[in-house]
């Protein structure tokens, strides 16, 4: 790379602006390529400043950019024979044909897959809520049970007391009625009990749950990222060794 | 100089810059600019000189090339360029279609292309131009 040291501040920044123009131009190139190319044209700036002869160190250096070339012509020279050459190319037909098999089937199947994509979410999504939805349901049904039973053992009167009081009916459908009051409450809680345990353990299983639903999507995505990335680097890499190949 | 002919011209020179890139690597090992004072010294070939990196870099990727950095005792470190095996043939195949060529444009007549056979000449009825 340029050695910072042997220019002057505004030399410096004529190269650093050369450079930047020129990375404007290699925005399409693989990263690898551009970052080589770069650092190439830096090392021929430094070579040829030093070899320059002359006192002013601006003009020297303007001298061996003006040698270098313009960015837009030194990475055009390989572009536009490709564009003069384009329509001449033998595959342009399939070109044009891929094209429209694309427009006519691609799209189409694209949104296809797109509505596939987002159904499957929104399932996923629906079957989360719905768990934690029972679960919840589970839980609070169940801790009222208890809180229910637990008064009529403690009173089994109670519930007449609160409907006398409030003019209301709230009725409790008992179990068979051979049973005492209180152990049909105590059942009551029991099971009560258990409906609020299972409501519990579901919520505590639901981090796993969720977790684990979690890390299948970052799966996923890193996957679908990776991929993308991989297609990009070879059809741009493809596109430019085409270019290069038509140039010639 | 009108547009069209330096067009050509430009033409002409891209083509041959690509060869003239191999000959030399053919014989020796260059890094960018040393190929580019190589390339422009005896004043026959005049190029923006950047222009040589991406085809350098293009060679190196069709595998015409071999490439790798070398840290240079004075200033930034080079890239030296060298033909690689099948970038040999690949050059000893151009220059003798490339000799081929230049006899074609320097023939004096067709007929001393097919073998100096006169009758050729009558049959096609070809005549003679210039002095």
């Amino acid at each position: 790379m340029t050695a910072e040291a042997r220019y002057s501040p505004a030399a410096q920044a004529v190269i650093n602006d050369y450079i930047d123009r020129l990375k404007c131009r290699l925005a399409g190139f693989p990263s690898c390529d551009r970052e080589d190319l770069l650092r190439e044209i830096a090392s021929h700036i430094d070579e040829g400043f030093a070899v320059e002869s002359g006192s002013d160190e601006m003009q020297r250096l303007l001298q061996v950019l003006r040698r270098l070339g313009e960015p837009a012509d030194v990475i055009n020279e390989r572009m536009s024979p490709a564009m003069v050459k384009l329509g001449k190319k033998k595959g342009l037909p399939f070109y044009i044909l891929s094209g429209v098999l694309i427009a006519l089937f691609g799209l189409p199947l694209g949104l296809g897959a797109a509505c596939l994509v987002i159904s499957v979410l929104a399932t996923i999504f629906a079957l989360i809520v719905a768990y934690f939805m029972t679960a919840i349901s589970l839980l609070v049904s169940g801790v009222a049970g208890i809180i229910v039973g637990v008064l009529l053992i403690a009173d089994p009167t109670i519930i007449e007391r609160i409907d006398r009081a409030l003019g209301a009916n709230i009725a409790v459908t008992g179990f068979p009625p051979y049973l005492s009051p209180q152990t049909d409450a105590f059942i009551t809680v029991i099971i009560c009990a258990i409906l609020a345990g299972i409501g519990a353990l579901m919520l505590w299983g639901g981090r796993y749950l969720l977790g684990g639903i979690g890390y299948l999507f970052k799966i996923s995505w890193e996957k679908i990222q990776e991929t993308t990335a991989r297609h990009r680097q070879s059809s741009v890499a493809e596109q430019s060794s085409w270019i290069a190949s038509v140039s010639r | 100089m009108n547009q069209e002919l330096e067009n050509k011209i430009t033409q002409l020179r891209k083509g041959i810059l690509e060869l003239a890139i191999m000959g030399f690597l053919y014989r020796e090992t260059h890094y960018g600019y040393s190929l580019v004072k190589a390339l422009t010294m005896g004043g026959n070939l005049s190029l923006k000189e950047g222009t040589i990196y991406p085809i350098l870099q293009r060679m190196t990727r069709e595998e015409i090339l071999d490439a790798h950095w070398v840290e240079s005792p004075q200033g930034p470190p080079r890239k030296y360029y060298r033909l690689t095996q099948s970038g040999r043939a690949i050059y000893e195949t151009l220059v003798q279609e490339f000799h081929r060529l230049v006899r074609l444009v320097n023939a004096p007549s067709a007929s001393s292309l097919i073998g100096g056979c006169e009758e050729v000449g009558k049959e096609l009825d070809i005549r003679k131009e210039g002095p």
